[in-house]
């Protein structure tokens, strides 16, 4: 009877035993995830940012910069190209000859005894007078602003002539085409006289001329030919021509 | 100790507690044919469900962090590779500017010759090109004169660039009036003015001022 009582008793025993050793082996083996297991993957991060700020992020600025160096150097490339053209497109020949008309029309010194002659040779063919004739060396500057560095500089002298009215209006017409040089007429005055027909003009006249200086070639300025200035380069072929 | 354990968990029927008074049922569990390999005793304790999770965020934490490098090395890559082309380019750009610069360099007289001849050009389009025709605004404002009846105009002044003055006589104070009508509505003057006007014995006498419109006047040569 007690044997059989302990026989009962024992798969209760086991049972109990059993879910305690389940129990105690889950709490022995209670799993946790360690700093340990961590290290590796926060040391990478730490690496990626590292090395994003200090190589990442300067390569990619210095990539960039390149870039835009390239395409300012593209820019410069095509630019020296189309110079390169530009100048090709210019017969060395025909310029140097132009050069010369131009610098003969427009030279690098005038005095207004250099034009003056010209002038009175028109006055006498349209059989106007000069009872008086001053003429005189003022220095004037014409022409762009400072920062173009493009100041002309002229002569200037007063000229009066008298003569018909049709002949003083034809004086002036022809002022420009006669003169080789560049002139031009300022304070134009007529007048009638009070006691006969003739009219009598006062003028200003002004030569310029460009004086000497120095060229300084910049390959990145924009290149315009001459060539497409035509007209005024035959112009200055033809006045250049009544200076031979 | 473990073993016994395992034991246990593998064979609920199997207990380590179990007395002596058993040895028959230890006995049967003895005999199992380990070698079969049909059935047999796992030796390794069975990992509990933290141990698998674990287990499990260990794997994918290695997995982050061969992700990671692997990112990491691709970026690289991808970084030091533009970077090296870029700067390959740009040494070869400049080189090739260079050769280019010092080539045109060359026609560096043929580009002065031809500055020369522009400035010259220049000055002419600014000086002679844009002069008016003193001339044919003389013809111009006589003819109006005529127009507007006995008007006869006896002095032109042209000053500064565009400014004129001028004076006249006439018979009528009529023509007068329709000479400086026509000239107010002028479209080749501007603000054309009469400044005086006087009659007397002889005639009247008035003198009008204004703006050309030099464009309209322009010379060819």
């Amino acid at each position: 009877m007690e044997q059989q009582q302990q026989q009962q008793s024992i798969p209760a025993q086991q049972i109990k035993s059993n879910e305690e050793l389940k129990e105690a082996s889950e709490i022995k083996v209670k799993p946790k995830l360690n700093i340990n297991d961590l290290v590796i993957p926060i040391i990478l991060g730490i690496i990626f940012v590292v090395i994003t700020i200090v190589v990442f992020v300067p390569m990619i600025e210095s990539t960039i910069k390149n870039r835009a160096d390239l395409k300012n150097v593209k820019e410069k490339q095509e630019q020296l190209i189309k110079l390169k053209e530009a100048v090709n497109s210019i017969d060395d020949g025909i310029m140097q000859v132009d050069l010369l008309n131009a610098k003969k029309v427009i030279p690098k010194s005038l005095t207004v005894s250099n034009f003056i002659y010209y002038i009175d040779e028109l006055a006498k063919e349209l059989d106007l007078t000069s009872k008086t004739l001053s003429a005189g060396d003022i220095h004037i500057t014409a022409g762009g602003s400072e920062n173009e560095k493009q100041i002309y500089s002229g002569v200037s002298g007063p000229l009066a002539y008298s003569g018909l009215r049709e002949n003083v209006l034809n004086f002036l017409d022809s002022l420009y085409s006669a003169s080789p040089y560049i002139i031009s007429a300022d304070d134009i005055s007529l007048e009638q006289s009070s006691v006969s027909d003739e009219w009598r003009v006062t003028l200003n006249i002004t030569g310029y001329y460009v004086p000497e200086r120095s060229y300084r070639v910049d390959l990145y300025l924009p290149f315009s030919p001459y060539t497409n200035k035509a007209d005024i380069v035959e112009i200055f072929r033809q006045k250049a021509e009544k200076l031979k | 100790m473990n073993n016994e354990v395992n034991q246990t968990q593998q064979n609920p029927n199997i207990t380590p507690n179990t007395p002596k008074v058993d040895a028959p049922q230890k006995n049967e569990v003895v005999d199992i044919n380990v070698m079969d390999g049909s059935s047999g005793i796992n030796l390794v304790p069975l990992m509990s469900k933290e141990e698998i999770v674990k287990e499990e965020k260990k794997q994918k934490l290695n997995k982050s962090s061969i992700i990671i490098i692997t990112v990491l090395i691709i970026i690289t890559s991808v970084v030091v590779g533009f970077n090296i082309v870029a700067r390959t380019e740009l040494n070869s750009a400049k080189k090739k500017l260079s050769e280019l610069e010092e080539e045109v360099s060359t026609y560096s007289e043929k580009i002065k010759s031809n500055d020369e001849i522009l400035d010259r050009i220049f000055l002419y389009k600014e000086i002679e090109g844009m002069q008016f025709s003193s001339k044919a605004v003389v013809e111009y404002i006589s003819g109006v004169g005529k127009k507007s009846g006995n008007i006869n105009l006896v002095k032109f002044d042209f000053s500064g660039k565009e400014s004129i003055n001028f004076e006249g006589t006439s018979d009528d104070l009529e023509s007068v009036a329709k000479f400086w009508y026509l000239l107010n509505n002028d479209e080749n003057f501007e603000n054309m003015s009469m400044d005086t006007i006087s009659k007397n014995a002889s005639g009247i006498r008035f003198s009008f001022s204004g703006k050309i419109l030099s464009e309209k006047f322009l010379k060819s040569e």
